[in-house]
């Protein structure tokens, strides 16, 4: 057939069935948008890294990186620029801030740096003259950023808190998205490097150094950079950060992966769903056509014109929606990462979201349009008439069977041996889910027929016969409602398991001290910014003060990933988190490690350095060290990884004697309230620090777990919500198109209120079955992502089963999806005896 | 048992025109007795069968089952009246695709029965209408003849007075029309229902007790309408012995 033909034969045959393709492309868009939403959401945050990290390293590839916040000395950039084969080196000195204006304040990345970073030729400076304000104290600020805070005009001044002291600097100009592109959300501050350096208090000294070698100089300059390093700096490619903040944000992309495979399959089932509306027509017209001579490859060729404008245009729409749903539900939020690395809040739309987005979308369409696909290849022409949807539903039941069993062993192998492989046991759970279904609901028929037999109604045997008639459409309605309140269930029980063991590990933390007192400022919520603590003395004489501690933390990059070093001071009780040790014994761990020269580590940290209790490693510290490892940790609550050490070990390590924080215990019976006025009024109003309890401390990390975690919360919230309306969707339609045979039981005398009965008991039956076993599964789903979380990211955990909050969610998901169903059934249940004597 | 009194029922059409669909039938028939009615397209035979069927409200008469009047039942009371005091037959079959025969044909009795005295209740008869091979099988896997062989089971399942048969033998072949034909008389002569047959086939006159036209809503003379009918592609039943009477077959 021409394919102006097919054209104008699909245009008139569309005109038949117009309502039944509208609901097709609005349940393939569905699916669409969530996998686009999440696909969005899951890339945003490394893509902002990624993008301002080339931003700022344009064509460098190689960098000289301090361990620790003080930098090292700007001589050494004229001794890497002396390098042979270095044809550029661009120094940057880099500080965690806080931005203060009249209308806000915002975390920042101040980055101080010369003219010759515009020679790397990144984004960020690329069409930023900073040679003008070269001289000049002051700061460059994306225009967002100054909008947000209130900082507009030339001069106007911001005020930036840095490590326990604040410094005011005006602004010079904003950086607008013509200069700097997606960039322009990103956190950061640019300053000339020498007033970056008056501002931190680090005069002559860098963070790092960029450097673009000559072509072919690279492997020469890099060995050369390692010989200057002498071990106390690190030598690693420009694109580092990058791979420290996957490793960190590992966690938080295998769970919007995880979001992504659910909200792929729910929204395949619900294309699938909205496509099986339109299957009885697709087989009328391949009888039709078959019987008039057409070729099976015509036919086919038809069906893939519907399957392609129906994926076109259901790949738009749900592109659109995906769009709206990204902007206003699914943020991609960097909490706790963005206390250790620049991540802005750009939404960044890869091609590739696109791409597996609109290309889910065009195979649900195909699959679902070829689905009579053996009809049109049968030899007799009449065989699409005369199948059924439920015919082959019912065959091979016990071969699905034993290969969902066989699913179910293979997650359960996974979650033993592999927790790793978190993903491929989850795919798996939901193959088993997908295989037992079938099996689920027959033998709830079985069930509803056997109680149903001593009753004297017909609704419950109407309601069987109907669902058995059509297997196949129901349980592709069941298992839209089991995958969802599957994901719901898994999600919402390892969101709570992870938070509960979060809110340990803040307790076990804030376990040591009454009083914290440190850099003020957002993005020190980790107590990992320096000072000198020259005022120890004064707060030590202050009424109700027992002991002032001097407390150490800082970030440390081991292999790929950035670690969490804390370091209470050595006389702290307890010194160690009790609930996080996972080996070793505590009290010897703790006695070891308060000696000095012992450590203990994130298990994960240690797996991946080889590392066992007892043994001895040099930890790539600023003055390397060699420790012992006392025993195996959770990460803390940090996703790459903590190290415990003593404040006098990290010292030590670090070649410093800044603290991080003082922690202050008080006599029995003070009020930490009052302590707390009076070390604010001993350091004055200005002194650029933080004066909190440990209750408060504690609060405070809690809140940005649960900051960290919300978006899990809102994935729990959505695919029940996606299902609901999938649900409803589809059952609704399949009401709708029953009428003719609701009419036939009218005829035969059947009120409306038992219609009317009989359609909610279908309906019921249905989403029972798929919920419960969803539920069920979504229960083993949790149990797994809890492995993974506490033995894989090594998060704390708190493992539980969750049957509350499942039973919650299969209530709710059947009781509004029943709400919705009731309006489309009554009216079903109205049709007029009459039409079934209409052919 | 059924006795049409001056049954009309008008529609107004868009012209303004008043088209009368069924005017004035009055019509009694027994128990036990056969009915036929024939009539070409547009002749009112169906709007007749649904005012029997409690599915339309007449415009002016009365459709009295029993000694009582069913024509302006409310919903529920028609339906109860349908699913327990009428049978219907259609041409179509009206079985659940999917359901097997035997749920099928109980489909009305689970209202007062428990399914499996439901299912004990029905099986002599589809034993004896041939079926009881077949119990377990598919709606659409049954011929057309054993499919209008659940539709009688299931209209009779309830012991109706009255049958309402719509061109049942329409989709069948003359033996196995034949075969339903017989099987209705039998049936409907046993259990002492009336029947109401509205046929096409000129074989269905040889069954029924009575045979009437209905034309332009009228109901006529078979004998007289004879030559009215046969040119709008209706052949006389041929071998009618009585007209308007009882015939043999």
């Amino acid at each position: 057939m021409k394919l102006a033909n097919a054209l104008r034969f699909y245009r008139v045959r569309l005109r038949a069935r117009v309502v039944q393709e509208c609901l097709a492309i609005v349940g393939i868009a569905a699916g669409v948008a969530l996998l686009f939403a999440s696909q969005v959401s899951s890339s945003s945050l490394q893509s902002s890294v990624t993008q301002l990290w080339r931003g700022i390293a344009g064509h460098a590839t190689l960098q000289l990186v301090a361990r620790d916040p003080q930098g090292f000395p700007a001589s050494t950039l004229t001794r890497v620029r002396a390098i042979a084969g270095v044809r550029v080196a661009a120094p940057l000195l880099e500080a965690g801030a806080n931005a203060i204006g009249p209308r806000g304040r915002e975390s920042v990345e101040l980055v101080g740096a010369d003219g010759s970073l515009k020679r790397l030729g990144g984004t960020l400076v690329r069409d930023t003259d900073l040679a003008p304000f070269g001289g000049i104290g002051a700061v460059v600020l994306p225009a967002p950023l100054a909008r947000t805070i209130g900082v507009r005009k030339f001069g106007q001044e911001v005020t930036f808190e840095l490590a326990g002291h604040t410094t005011p600097a005006p602004l010079y100009a904003q950086l607008h998205e013509r200069q700097i592109g997606s960039l322009i959300a990103s956190p950061v501050a640019i300053a000339p490097l020498s007033f970056a350096q008056e501002m931190t208090g680090l005069s002559a000294r860098v963070s790092r150094i960029l450097i673009q070698p000559a072509p072919g100089a690279e492997a020469k300059v890099r060995a050369a950079l390692v010989s200057l390093a002498a071990g106390h700096l690190n030598v690693e490619s420009a694109s580092y950060d990058d791979k420290l903040f996957a490793k960190a944000a590992a966690a938080s992309s295998q769970s919007t992966a995880l979001f992504s495979v659910i909200s792929a399959l729910v929204g395949f089932l619900f294309a699938f769903n909205a496509m099986l509306l339109t299957v009885p027509q697709r087989r009328r017209l391949i009888a039709d056509l078959r019987r008039d001579g057409y070729a099976p490859r015509t036919v086919i060729a038809l069906l893939l014109l519907d399957a392609l404008v129906l994926g076109v245009l259901a790949s738009v729409l749900g592109l659109a929606l995906g769009e709206e749903l990204s902007i206003h539900l699914l943020h991609s939020n960097p909490a706790f990462l963005s206390l250790a690395f620049a991540v802005g809040s750009q939404r960044v739309v890869s091609w590739q979201s696109i791409a597996i987005a609109t290309g889910g979308g065009m195979f649900a369409a195909t699959v679902a349009v070829l689905s009579p696909l053996r009809d049109i290849l049968s030899r007799d022409p009449l065989a699409a008439t005369g199948s059924q949807l439920g015919a082959g539903a019912t065959r091979g039941g016990g071969r699905r069977a034993l290969a969902g069993l066989a699913c179910i062993a293979g997650a359960t192998a996974l979650l033993l041996a592999a927790p790793q492989a978190a993903i491929a046991g989850m795919v798996l759970l939901v193959a088993a889910l997908l295989l037992e279904l079938p099996l689920a609901l027959g033998a709830m028929l079985a069930l509803v027929r056997r109680l149903a037999g001593a009753i004297t109604s017909p609704v419950p045997h109407v309601a069987a016969m109907e669902l058995s008639a059509a297997r196949a459409r129901a349980v592709a309605i069941a298992a839209t409602g089991a995958i969802a309140v599957f994901g719901s269930v898994a999600i919402e029980g390892a969101h709570g398991d992870l938070l509960a063991g979060l809110e340990n590990a803040a307790r076990d933390t804030n376990a040591f001290t009454d009083i914290w007192v440190s850099p003020a400022g957002t993005y020190d919520l980790l107590d990992t910014a320096p000072f000198a603590p020259v005022d120890r003395a004064k707060l030590e004489h202050l009424p109700g003060v027992r002991a002032v501690g001097l407390y150490r933390s800082g970030l440390l990059d081991i292999g790929e990933r950035r670690a969490l070093v804390i370091a209470p001071p050595r006389a702290a009780t307890p010194l160690l988190p009790g609930d996080q040790i996972l080996r070793g014994n505590l009290r010897v761990a703790t006695a070891r490690v308060r000696a000095g020269g012992w450590l203990v580590l994130s298990q994960a940290i240690a797996s991946e350095q080889h590392l066992s209790i007892g043994q001895s490693f040099t930890l790539r510290s600023p003055d390397p060290m060699t420790f012992r490892v006392a025993a195996l940790s959770t990460n803390v609550g940090w996703a790459p990884g903590a190290i415990i050490m003593n404040a006098a070990d990290y010292a030590r390590a670090w070649g410093s004697t800044d603290a991080s924080a003082y922690s202050i215990l008080l006599d029995p019976g003070f009020a930490p309230a009052r302590a707390v006025r009076e070390i604010e009024r001993a350091l004055g109003p200005n002194s650029g620090f933080a004066v909190q309890t440990a209750q408060r401390h504690a609060a405070r990390q809690r809140a940005l777990s649960r900051e960290a975690l919300a978006s899990l919360t809102q994935i729990a919230t959505l695919i029940p919500i996606a299902a609901v309306l999938a649900m409803a969707a589809a059952m609704g339609a399949l009401v709708w198109q029953r009428r003719p045979r609701l009419a036939k039981l009218k005829l035969e005398g059947f009120p409306r209120a038992e219609l009317w009965r009989t359609i909610l008991l279908e309906s019921l039956l249905l989403l029972s079955v798929g919920c419960l076993t969803g539920a069920i599964f979504g229960i083993y789903g949790q149990q797994l992502a809890d492995r993974v979380l506490a033995n894989v990211v090594n998060f704390p955990v708190v493992y539980s089963i969750t049957a509350l909050p499942a039973l919650r969610s299969l209530t709710l998901v059947i009781a509004t999806a029943l709400a919705i169903l009731a309006i489309p059934g009554y009216l079903a249940a109205s049709v007029p005896a009459a039409l079934a004597l209409q052919d | 048992m059924l006795e049409l009194r001056d049954l009309v029922k008008h529609y107004p059409s868009v012209g303004g025109e008043t088209v009368r669909a069924v005017d004035g039938v009055s019509l009694r028939v027994q128990a036990g007795e056969m009915v036929a009615l024939y009539g070409p397209s547009g002749s009112g035979k169906t709007t007749l069968l649904l005012m029997v069927a409690t599915l339309l409200e007449p415009t002016a008469g009365a459709v009295v089952i029993g000694g009582r009047d069913v024509s302006s039942l409310s919903e529920r009371e028609a339906s109860h009246f349908r699913l327990s005091e009428l049978g219907f037959i259609r041409q179509n079959f009206d079985l659940l695709p999917g359901v097997s025969a035997i749920d099928n044909a109980v489909l009305k009795l689970l209202k007062t029965l428990r399914w499996r005295d439901a299912q004990r209740e029905i099986t002599p008869l589809l034993e004896r209408l041939g079926l009881g091979e077949r119990l377990r099988h598919r709606a659409e896997t049954l011929s057309m003849g054993e499919r209008q062989r659940v539709m009688i089971a299931r209209a009779l399942s309830t012991q109706p007075r009255l049958l309402l048969a719509d061109e049942p033998t329409g989709s069948l072949d003359t033996q196995r029309g034949r075969e339903v034909l017989e099987l209705l008389r039998e049936l409907c002569r046993e259990r002492g229902v009336a029947v109401v047959l509205v046929s096409h086939d000129p074989m269905a006159a040889r069954y029924a007790d009575r045979v009437f036209a209905l034309r332009d809503g009228r109901l006529c003379d078979y004998e007289t309408d004879h030559e009215y009918l046969a040119p709008s592609g209706l052949a006389a039943p041929s071998g009618l012995a009585a007209p308007s009477g009882l015939a043999a077959p």
